[in-house]
């Protein structure tokens, strides 16, 4: 049986409107992301691509946090759900952006222990 | 199989001659009849969500005979659950059984969860058929879920409208306290339609999460 501390990546990737990538990571930082942190998310990767701040065009953000192992991720989950701010904070956003997306993944190499439950 | 389950709140203030009242009710309601298949009525576990006091479950051959039993029975049962003085709230689901999946062992005792849920938020039916079609797949993923079944409800009452109802059997609770809630299918996958932080949330956060000890499958075919 696994000690679940496998490392459970948790990315963001948002496409900001044309010119506004930095103002949207600006706000995400400043709002988003102290909270995030007193649930346990720890903050491992900022990207922009492409490398550069573009004014007329969208940057696309991938934002990284990791959490260690399964009841982690749920005890994130779960303070997340039961704090309002948190929706409240991608229903305000939704004017800067053109598209987001949450996934969770994993190292392959932790996948086996993953699964053993 | 067509399906009614109902989560049963006690009045704290019902004492114990208000309990055996209710209890009489709800037993008397699911006595094998002419339109009754089988039944369960158990007390939930102490840390059920939204669980209710009871799970109470029937099972009609169609939804003809939950008509017949809803004019008959039903009236009767209904009464005594409408009194505020005995029973605080009932969670309502009335539905055509889904799609099911069992695992090799025939599992018949044990513990029984059910989950009523709202999908009130989904954009479409498309979205819909992959909620079915993933809820149905962790019951081959999860090790411990041994019979399964996802449906679509047909009547509802309670505190939401609710859509579906996923049920599921385990040997012992820990099955649904331990690999239930580990596995990445659950966590990493189906999870983002119940996460208001997801794209893809459209689910209601208010969830009955209830389970309780069984005796008989509830889910598995009736021998």
């Amino acid at each position: 049986m696994t000690e679940h501390q496998e490392t459970i990546f948790i990315v963001d990737q948002v496409i900001p409107k044309p010119g506004q990538a930095k103002a949207f990571l600006d706000t995400y930082m400043a709002r988003y992301a102290p909270a995030a942190r007193e649930r346990g998310m720890t903050l491992v990767h900022q990207w922009v691509s492409p490398p550069m701040w573009l004014d007329e065009q969208s940057n696309t953000l991938t934002i990284i946090w990791t959490v260690q192992g399964a009841p982690a991720w749920w005890n994130m989950s779960f303070h997340g759900r039961r704090n309002p701010e948190v929706a409240g904070f991608w229903e305000s956003i939704e004017p800067m952006i053109v598209s987001r997306r949450r996934s969770f993944s994993a190292e392959v190499a932790d996948l086996e222990s993953l699964a053993d439950v | 199989m067509f399906k009614l389950t109902k989560l049963v709140t006690l009045n704290p203030e019902a004492g114990d001659a208000g309990k055996a009242k209710v209890e009489a009710a709800l037993n008397a309601a699911r006595k094998p009849s002419a339109t009754v298949v089988r039944s369960m009525l158990n007390p939930t576990y102490p840390d059920v969500f939204n669980g209710g006091d009871y799970i109470w479950h029937v099972q009609f051959a169609d939804e003809a005979g939950y008509r017949a039993w809803k004019a008959d029975a039903g009236e009767t049962l209904n009464a005594v659950l409408s009194d505020a003085s005995l029973v605080t709230l009932v969670e309502s689901a009335a539905y055509e059984g889904g799609r099911v999946g069992s695992k090799p062992g025939g599992l018949n005792k044990g513990a029984y969860r059910t989950l009523f849920l709202s999908a009130n938020k989904a954009p479409n039916e498309e979205a819909i058929k992959l909620f079915d079609y993933e809820t149905y797949e962790m019951g081959k993923y999860i090790p411990t879920i041994k019979n399964w079944q996802v449906s679509r409800v047909k009547e509802a009452s309670g505190s939401r409208p609710w859509t579906h109802i996923w049920e599921q059997e385990y040997e012992d609770i820990s099955g649904l306290h331990g690999a239930y809630m580990l596995h990445p299918h659950h966590w990493g996958h189906i999870d983002r339609w119940y996460d208001p932080e997801c794209t893809d949330y459209m689910i209601d956060t208010f969830l009955c999460h209830t389970f309780c000890d069984f005796d008989g499958s509830m889910i598995s075919p009736k021998g």
